[in-house]
């Protein structure tokens, strides 16, 4: 899975879980700059990528998480698993 | 050897000392012998016993839960899990048996009594080891965080055992996870001179907080809530104890954290100005904050990420729509960070209830007010960045979280409610005057002036490099008059008991 695919289908998770579509994720996108990235949206965020891209994200992982670039070579880490 | 004495200072000066002295890859051992001798001091040789089981338990799972993972032994069973559980088990255990044993023997003979048998179950006289509340959090995370791979275990026992018992931390925390400290705790640096300088005037502003404003609000606090005072008098007790609260338990944080910061060993902030919290959640964010993140990141998260919620959470979403799913899953979080808040403030249900009431309102006033709220700004045209409104939204917060923790300060869930019933009658102001000289209610206003300065001084930037840039000689008038005011306005004297810290009862 490319990094392009990862942004694009993350696009969609957040703006989904934070209702708002004028998100325009990078990486070094962080939860200051979303309004409603607090850390019970963050929880809910893991999870619906969780089960979007089928995979899972250690508590470690979830807990460290520093910003967008971040999650998505996680991400890209377990797809190429 | 209360963190406010002599005593302390003349130890923290000794061990400084001798930590200079001692050549750089030595003087973790410096601080292993002062944090022994300071737990025996404070606390018994016999206890220690305790914390060294817990030690061991904790060192012994990290590292033997890392070889498990490293070897990757596939195997059905997940060994290290099991490992990790049953380590975390004792730690919980060890807590729940020296804090909460009471709560459970009193809420037994309740049980007994309303099922109408006539046995008795005994308290006990438990004498909880030094520390447990904070350290065993600490250890729990630690043993936790090997487990999920965010650290790495220590391998040398010693080492171990000075992240275990720390002495500046032993008193109040803050709770201190190891990767934060790890660094710092065996480099051997000591603070350079603006380090140096930097600790000292923490340790005064801490003084400040605890001697000439915690302390001195105290008898006027206790007096409101064990005397004849109603109407605005009570409200007045209520926040005067979460201001003497705030005062007390902060300053005791500036000061360990200014010991701390001696020995070049930064340890995580536990307060970030909760007065400018515009919220309750806010505020959850800016109190105790160590506490806070411990509680979302070992409790929280893992229960929020189980399998069984999030099924939940999915038919919720589809049942109830998907905000207020999402929101329903969060109250369960949220049920539970309460109930582990509550009980670990203490073996009491005025503390569950108070935290409980602390995070209802939470829910309440940011969830499910909040699209009033929002409307009701809409149609009145109110300015939300305007310093008014911001103020309001600050004096509403302030006041809604004394009044969820004026139960906890309570001797019983009786007796809050009638301090409360207490408030609608009609009384006079005036009353409270005699409560104090008029010099002590000088002296709080200034006070209160005071740390109101500097917190909005810390909105801008760090105040300690603010006054750092000064010339020489205006810094030097600050700190003579801060110390001087330490000295002469701090509340000590015959019959003064300068270790009884809010935050070391927990």
């Amino acid at each position: 899975m490319s990094r392009e695919e990862v942004f694009e289908r993350l696009h969609e998770i957040f703006w989904d879980v934070f209702d708002d579509e004028d998100i325009r994720l990078t990486d070094a996108t962080t939860s200051d700059d979303i309004e409603d990235w607090d850390s019970l949206e963050h929880i809910n965020l893991v999870v619906e990528i969780e089960n979007q891209f089928g995979m899972k994200f250690t508590m470690g992982e979830v807990h460290e998480m520093k910003n967008v670039g971040e999650m998505v070579d996680i991400i890209i880490e377990r797809a190429t698993k | 050897m209360a963190i406010t004495s002599l005593k302390f200072f003349a130890f923290l000066a000794v061990i400084y000392l001798l930590y200079c002295l001692v050549p750089r890859q030595k003087r973790w051992f410096v601080l292993l012998g002062a944090s022994l001798f300071f737990y025996v001091v404070c606390g018994s040789l016999r206890l220690f016993v305790v914390t060294l089981l817990q030690i061991l338990v904790a060192y012994g799972a990290a590292i033997r839960t890392d070889k498990q993972q490293r070897e990757g032994v596939s195997t059905k069973i997940n060994t290290a899990g099991i490992l990790t559980c049953l380590a975390v088990l004792f730690q919980i255990g060890a807590l729940l048996y020296y804090k909460e044993m009471n709560f459970f023997v009193t809420n037994g003979n309740i049980l007994l009594h309303l099922l109408g048998k006539e046995s008795t179950l005994f308290l006990w006289q438990i004498v909880a080891p030094l520390g447990i509340s904070y350290y065993t959090l600490s250890y729990i995370a630690y043993i936790l965080d090997v487990y999920w791979g965010v650290v790495s275990p220590q391998r040398n026992f010693l080492k171990f055992c000075l992240f275990g018992i720390y002495f500046p931390i032993m008193i109040s925390g803050p709770i201190t996870r190891y990767q934060e400290i790890e660094q710092d705790l065996y480099a051997g640096n000591r603070a350079d001179y603006q380090g140096f300088c930097f600790g000292l005037q923490r340790i005064l502003w801490g003084l400040f907080k605890k001697l000439v404003i915690a302390d001195r609000m105290a008898p006027i606090v206790q007096e409101i809530w064990s005397g004849d005072f109603y109407g605005w008098c009570v409200l007045i007790g209520v926040l005067g104890y979460a201001w003497q609260l705030y005062m007390d338990f902060s300053g005791c944080m500036d000061i360990v954290l200014g010991a701390s910061e001696l020995f070049g060993i930064r340890l995580p902030e536990n307060f970030n100005t909760p007065l400018y919290a515009t919220s309750l959640s806010e505020y959850w964010r800016r109190w105790h904050i160590t506490l806070g993140a411990w509680v979302k990141d070992y409790v929280m998260y893992p229960i929020l990420k189980t399998k069984g919620l999030q099924t939940r959470a999915k038919k919720w979403k589809k049942k109830f729509g998907k905000k207020m799913g999402k929101k329903m899953t969060t109250w369960i979080g949220l049920f539970f960070t309460w109930l582990v808040v509550g009980l670990w403030h203490g073996g009491a249900w005025t503390f569950v209830f108070g935290s409980g009431l602390f995070f209802f309102l939470m829910i309440i006033g940011g969830q499910i007010l909040e699209p009033i709220g929002k409307w009701c700004i809409e149609k009145m045209h109110i300015p939300t960045q305007s310093f008014g409104w911001k103020l309001w939204q600050r004096i509403r917060t302030f006041v809604l979280f004394s009044a969820s923790i004026s139960f906890s300060w309570s001797a019983s869930m009786k007796d809050g409610f009638r301090m409360w019933a207490r408030c609608f009658k009609p009384t006079n102001l005036s009353s409270l005057l005699p409560l104090a000289s008029r010099a002590d209610w000088f002296l709080l206003v200034i006070g209160a002036v005071i740390v109101w300065l500097i917190s909005y001084g810390k909105q801008k930037e760090d105040v300690r490099m603010y006054v750092a840039k000064k010339a020489l000689p205006v810094r030097w008038i600050l700190y003579l008059v801060l110390l001087f005011a330490v000295l002469i306005c701090g509340v000590y004297g015959p019959g003064y008991d300068a270790s009884s810290f809010i935050y070391g009862q927990f």
